[in-house]
């Protein structure tokens, strides 16, 4: 019997409707918004603008306020997670006697929303009395206004974020480890080879697609990223811990429409050309092992 | 030799225990300061209450915390239930039936993941089909939004079950949606649990789509009604941390029971990619 009679169509239309109907129309009808004069004031009668959103949008401090958040957002957490992920992981593929105990405590961060993890950390550090100015004070250090600067409050909203995804990087890189044949180590072994030789030229490269598709996972999540800075700042203090996604959310408020939806569309442009160029560069790794 | 190694992972486990204190110090200080009085609250420490008060939670609980713990409930189930079953079925088709037309379709569908939620669009065609501010619209665009990730991710599992299968089953002529009954639907279980424990999590704790898309406040998910909160008592430190402690239970417990498929599913669906 013929593929097409064994697996017929209709099982993926419902699917299929559901997904135009509810991502593709609406994401299409944003990007030709985007070239529109569309605003909370005028929602009929629209006309072509061209490239004046866009262009306006970019032009404005606010999209290249929010383009540099973005990326610091996505690459410290990416960075970050990564390495403390690798490290946390490869201690805990040793014969760690509490391995499950501290796998549990180090994945917990990891189930609370962000908004939850935002609470906490708008908690930790706010500046009378915040968690933290209370241990720095123990050390006899003033109180630092976190939240109430650029520098610090990217850095704040960029250690919640950290503090929320290492669990389950290190979740990851360790099954990823584990998963590595102990053959090849024991064979090593008696050729010789030292711990550091073992790592870089078994484990790493065995391991390197599992940890290639998280980093693009965490680049993704982490460029999209809106609860967390939304809680904490609101993309305050005036537009200076903006992202993306707050950007748009404060657009739409304040009834810019299409601003909104061109910010979108360069995001859009943004996100696709990072991921792709992502996984140029991550293939080129896996074939050079 | 041994010994010395011995040590070595001896004192590496202390380091790792110390480092935990970053993790654990922040969800102690706000379990702990659920149960202080306001005025102890405010210090953000993990100094034990003066005074133990249960009745924190007793006041979130009357501030509408039952009726959004309902519509979170509902909203993520029909989700759950409404990303699985469309998943499967479209994964299971693009898995077998492999033409041109079905891998395009694949390349579509993963574009979602990397597309950003277009708010004003998705709520003005909402507005059309009269939808806007119902929890059913919002499962819908649930629907579309997590489908990409678990049809990725089923459709890879799909693929790992061997073809045989089929034939035998075709053979005796179990088709189309009986032969997905019969064959795969039993196989594909714990590729579903998983899935379905993820996108439990990732619903459950959503906030920004169901603030664009939940407009009276009587329809509002947990998170939207803890933010609310958070936006009217910000000063009662006491409160919002019991509330903090409400809406995270749940994930919690699932999180417990369901450790294993969380596991299993993170690290297949980063090793398929």
């Amino acid at each position: 019997m013929n593929r097409k009679k064994i697996y017929p169509l209709y099982l993926a239309v419902i699917p299929a409707v559901v997904f135009t109907i509810f991502f593709i129309i609406p994401s299409t009808i944003g990007y030709y918004y985007a070239f529109t004069n569309w605003s909370a004031a005028r929602t009929t009668d629209l006309k072509f603008v061209g490239l004046e959103n866009i262009l306006s949008v970019i032009q404005s401090s606010k999209v290249p306020v929010a383009f540099v958040n973005t990326l610091i957002y996505a690459g410290v957490k990416t960075v970050m997670v990564t390495i403390l992920g690798f490290v946390f992981a490869y201690i805990l593929n040793r014969e760690i006697r509490s391995r499950t105990a501290l796998r549990t405590v180090y994945f917990i961060p990891s189930v609370f929303s962000c908004l939850v993890v935002g609470l906490i950390f708008s908690a930790v550090f706010q500046t009378r009395h915040g968690t933290l100015n209370n241990i720095l004070n123990m050390f006899g250090i003033a109180n630092i206004q976190w939240l109430g600067s650029r520098g610090t409050a990217v850095f704040a909203i960029c250690m919640a974020e950290v503090w929320r995804n290492v669990g389950y990087a290190i979740i990851i890189t360790l099954a990823g480890m584990q998963s590595v044949s102990s053959d090849y180590i024991e064979a090593a072994r008696l050729d010789g080879a030292t711990e550091w030789q073992m790592f870089s030229r078994i484990t790493l490269p065995l391991i390197m697609p599992t940890v290639n598709v998280n980093i693009l996972f965490s680049l993704i999540y982490g460029l999209k990223m809106f609860d967390l800075i939304y809680v904490m700042t609101g993309g305050g203090p005036g537009n200076a811990t903006e992202s993306f996604g707050t950007l748009m959310m404060n657009e739409m408020s304040a009834g810019r429409y299409a601003q909104s939806v061109a910010v979108n569309l360069v995001f859009t442009v943004l996100l696709v050309l990072v991921s792709m160029l992502y996984q140029r560069f991550s293939s080129r790794w896996e074939t050079v092992e | 030799m041994k010994k010395r190694k011995n040590t070595v992972n001896r004192i590496l486990e202390i380091i790792l225990w110390i480092c935990s204190i970053v993790t654990i110090y922040p969800i102690l200080m706000v379990l702990l300061t659920s149960f202080k009085s306001k005025g102890e609250a405010a210090y953000l420490n993990i100094s034990l209450p003066g005074e133990w008060h249960p009745e924190n939670y007793v006041a979130v609980l009357e501030k509408d915390f039952v009726r959004s713990l309902g519509n979170s409930v509902f909203i993520t189930l029909l989700s759950v239930v409404l990303i699985t079953a469309l998943s499967a079925f479209l994964s299971f088709i693009i898995a077998r039936r492999d033409t041109k037309g079905c891998r395009i379709t694949y390349k579509i569908i993963t574009l979602g993941i990397i597309a950003p939620f277009t708010a004003l669009p998705t709520i003005q065609l909402l507005q059309k089909l009269g939808m806007y501010g119902s929890r059913t619209g919002l499962c819908l665009v649930y629907a579309a939004l997590y489908m990409p990730f678990t049809t990725m991710m089923l459709s890879g599992f799909i693929k790992g079950i061997p073809r045989e299968l089929d034939e035998a089953a075709v053979m005796d002529g179990a088709v189309g949606w009986k032969l997905f009954v019969t064959v795969i639907f039993p196989l594909l279980k714990p590729a579903l649990a998983t899935t379905g424990v993820l996108n439990f999590m990732w619903v459950w704790n959503e906030l920004q789509i169901p603030m664009y898309l939940l407009n009276s406040s009587a329809k509002w998910t947990l998170p939207l009604s803890v933010y609310n909160f958070y936006g009217q008592f910000s000063r009662s430190w006491n409160l919002v941390c019991a509330d903090v402690v409400l809406v995270s239970l749940p994930v919690v417990i699932v999180y417990i029971f369901a450790q294993k498929w969380v596991i299993a599913g993170m690290t297949a669906g980063a090793v398929k990619g």
